[in-house]
């Protein structure tokens, strides 16, 4: 039954979503997915996708763009929605948003926002055809988080790769990802300045190749 | 009537020809399954100890083998997001992960947990 199941959803796919897969941007809080969300809409849709903040969890909700198109050099196009997923953490205190500058008030909403965006973000997961798993270059790449969600995703088939953000910064440490995690394919870019961002599209190609086979 | 595979629970529609070949896991013994049950029972474990979430989920299991099942779901009235104070919680990512059957709902901290699922995994 799973069989047929699953081959009924590539047909679907190959028929139907070929052309408008949907690919969402998952990781830990502040690891930069609004920021290469933005970057890949400003590319190619001349608009952003949504604020970013030095403050974690800014994003307390999935944000989708319909209809992304992206060419290659060689004059391929794809497609896809994108969506822009709240942060995935296992502990969310409000203190530490009154750190940052917020009132109690202000802050124990934001925690609870942020909890139902994490939930939100795992329920949409379901809904993906390709993943992009956005982890924070300068920070330990190994915790519960990107383990249990790039285990997940492997276990499940969904196409992912591991997007190693913020290489601009002196911290960065890309090895320290790939030792981490070296069953997956990763790719270090800083989303804020670009680079490697044409990478990115290369890989999304791929990424979406392997959605649709 | 729908038919049940006894070893993974699958279910099939009863004009589906794995009722002649087997299902996919290998088995070729089914349970007709009732479809009656339409209604929504509510467990509350009271503690999300594992002692006595495993004895709330051989209860349910119980109910739905012998068909004492008011309905197609079961709530589990029980905390995958805690919060001991107030803008403090704690989330189980790696439940949520693996329990693609819930619906969370924040405000009352419930998750609707589709029975068939759950009688897959507590045969597994």
């Amino acid at each position: 039954m799973h069989r047929i199941i699953e081959f009924f959803r590539r047909l679907w796919r190959k028929l139907f979503r070929r052309n408008n897969l949907r690919l969402g941007i998952y990781g830990p809080p502040n690891s930069g997915k609004t920021t290469l969300a933005n970057r890949i809409c400003a590319d190619w849709l001349g608009e952003e996708m949504g604020s970013t903040s030095r403050i974690a969890h800014e994003t307390r909700e999935v944000r989708l763009k319909e209809r992304i198109i992206i060419k290659n050099e060689k004059g391929q196009t794809i497609a896809f929605s994108l969506a822009d997923t709240p942060g995935i953490a296992t502990r969310i205190d409000y203190r530490d948003f009154v750190k940052e500058g917020l009132s109690d008030e202000e802050a124990k909403q934001r925690a609870k926002e942020a909890t139902n965006g994490v939930v939100q973000s795992i329920d949409w997961l379901e809904k993906m055809d390709c993943v992009l798993v956005v982890l924070d270059s300068t920070k330990e790449p190994y915790n519960q988080v990107n383990a249990t969600l790039l285990t997940h995703l492997a276990g499940r088939k969904i196409p992912t790769l591991v997007v190693a953000n913020k290489i601009d910064l002196k911290k960065s440490n890309v090895d320290r990802i790939r030792a981490a995690f070296p069953e997956s394919d990763i790719l270090g870019i800083s989303a804020k300045n670009g680079d490697n961002i044409d990478k990115i599209y290369e890989g999304l190609f791929t990424l979406t190749a392997k959605a649709i086979v | 009537m729908p038919h049940q595979c006894v070893k993974c629970s699958e279910v099939y529609p009863d004009d589906t020809s794995a009722i002649l070949e087997g299902c996919a896991c290998g088995a070729k013994a089914f349970f007709y399954r009732r479809d009656t049950i339409l209604a929504t029972d509510i467990e509350r474990p009271g503690s999300d100890d594992a002692s006595v979430l495993s004895s709330t989920l051989q209860r349910i299991g119980d109910r739905v083998v012998s068909g004492d099942m008011h309905g197609n779901t079961v709530i589990i009235d029980l905390d995958m997001v805690r919060s001991e104070v107030d803008g403090q919680y704690d989330v189980d990512v790696e439940a949520l992960l693996h329990r693609k059957d819930t619906i969370y709902t924040p405000e009352e901290g419930r998750y609707a947990i589709n029975y068939d699922q759950l009688l897959r995994r507590r045969k597994q």
